[in-house]
């Protein structure tokens, strides 16, 4: 099962602040694909971190089972 | 004065010694904003020893500060932050200089007031501050440290440390609607947290001590006392230069009236949504909401001048960034929006 984390105003829109998925030999555009439409989340409104370690989306990651994934959004308030 | 029985207790740890006091002393340090994050890092900064420190900020004292930040009293209500600052500051630690500047920090400012430091804070609650502080540091050479915070979460990083990644690096593209903690709401706490973790990093630069999160986003929260670790690298593709800074932070936005608009050649620009009355019509006029927008370039022309307006003069202003960003030249905000423009045609 992957672990997904959301932080911030992206885990208001989920209220969620993690779940679990199923996946099995997935890319990282197809797991974001279907989060982004559950939760109407808009392209660049966050950043996708695999295992801590952010990653570039343009290299499209595949997915072990194990795999923790956060999505990571700029905070404004000081 | 002693010094040594002042500092004594930390000059007393083997990582700082009276080197690392003296590393201290010559250290010049810029705060920007003397809000949440400003009230808790300076204290500590000044208490420390650091012997110069920098506050930059152009609000007053407001009672809604009153809950978290802490160097103001409601005695002190309507006066200038950074004037109050420098008082408390100065009497935590007479030893400490000060530089208040009652202003914001701008496009036109950043760069000249950021160059006269070794290390900056960003003690902002912007996004928009946030990347002026950014672009500034990389222009100047100088590492920030960076808190932040949405409700009970805390994001701090070390950012432009020793050729390290940016924010951009780490957000290329935010959200330019995260919302303040006047929006959000926020405990003093929280930001109290975040701004001590920031004078911490400050603590270990000034030494070299440690590890900096230079590369890393701390992720706290304060309600489950749970920390993470985010890891980012440089984004090579980001280049920021005198020119990309001008054209983002130094803007003007040139404004014409209808009348004259008219007599020159160009097209009007309607960025409102569809059915908002008044309707506008005009021979040569385009209707893009400005959320749009940056889908809708190939429809603009760019040989010719472009007349934006809206409602009420700020969805334009909205459109007139993205396409002045995005090299479109001959651009102009109409003096009158749609509930005027309706009587003038």
């Amino acid at each position: 099962m992957l672990t997904i984390h959301y932080f911030g105003e992206i885990a208001e829109k989920t209220g969620l602040t993690s779940e679990k998925l199923h996946s099995q030999g997935q890319h990282i555009s197809t797991v974001l694909a279907e989060l982004q439409k559950k939760y109407a989340l808009e392209n660049g409104e966050f950043q996708v971190a695999v295992n801590h370690e952010l990653i570039d989306l343009s290299q499209d990651l595949e997915l072990t089972e194990t795999d923790e994934i956060a999505l990571l959004s700029a905070f404004a308030g000081g | 004065m002693d010094l040594n029985a002042r500092y004594s207790r930390q000059i007393n740890l083997p990582q700082v010694g009276i080197s690392g006091q003296e590393k201290l002393a010559a250290a010049r340090v810029l705060v920007i904003g003397v809000g949440g994050l400003g009230c808790a890092v300076l204290p500590y900064l000044a208490a420390s020893g650091i012997g110069y420190i920098g506050i930059i900020d152009g609000d007053v004292v407001s009672e809604s500060n009153l809950h978290r930040q802490l160097l103001y009293t409601a005695e002190e209500l309507g006066q200038p932050k950074v004037s109050v600052a420098e008082k408390k500051l100065k009497a935590l630690n007479p030893s400490v200089q000060i530089s208040a500047e009652n202003a914001y920090l701008t496009g036109e400012n950043a760069v000249k007031t950021i160059e006269n430091y070794d290390l900056i804070i960003d003690g902002t609650d912007a996004i928009a501050a946030r990347y002026l502080i950014n672009d500034a540091c990389v222009l100047s050479g100088k590492p920030f440290v960076h808190a932040s915070l949405y409700r009970f979460q805390v994001q701090v990083s070390v950012f432009n440390y020793q050729n390290g990644p940016t924010y951009r690096c780490l957000f290329p593209n935010p959200s330019k609607n995260a919302p303040s903690c006047a929006e959000a709401g926020v405990l003093g706490t929280s930001v109290a947290l975040a701004g001590m973790l920031q004078a911490n990093e400050v603590m270990k630069m000034i030494l070299g001590i440690g590890e900096v999160l230079s590369g890393q986003l701390l992720l706290k929260d304060g309600l489950t006392n749970t920390q993470e670790i985010f890891r980012f690298s440089t984004n090579k593709d980001i280049h920021i230069t005198t020119e990309s800074f001008k054209k983002e932070h130094q803007q003007v936005i040139r404004k014409i009236d209808f009348a004259s608009a008219k007599a020159k050649k160009g097209i009007f620009l309607d960025v409102r949504q569809k059915q908002e009355k008044p309707t506008i019509n005009l021979p040569n006029l385009l209707q893009i909401p400005v959320q749009q927008l940056r889908d809708e370039f190939a429809q603009l022309p760019r040989d010719t001048s472009i007349f934006i307006f809206c409602q009420s003069g700020k969805r334009s202003e909205a459109g007139y960034k993205l396409l002045a960003e995005n090299d479109f030249k001959n651009l102009y905000c109409l003096l009158e929006n749609a509930p005027e423009l309706e009587h003038l045609i």
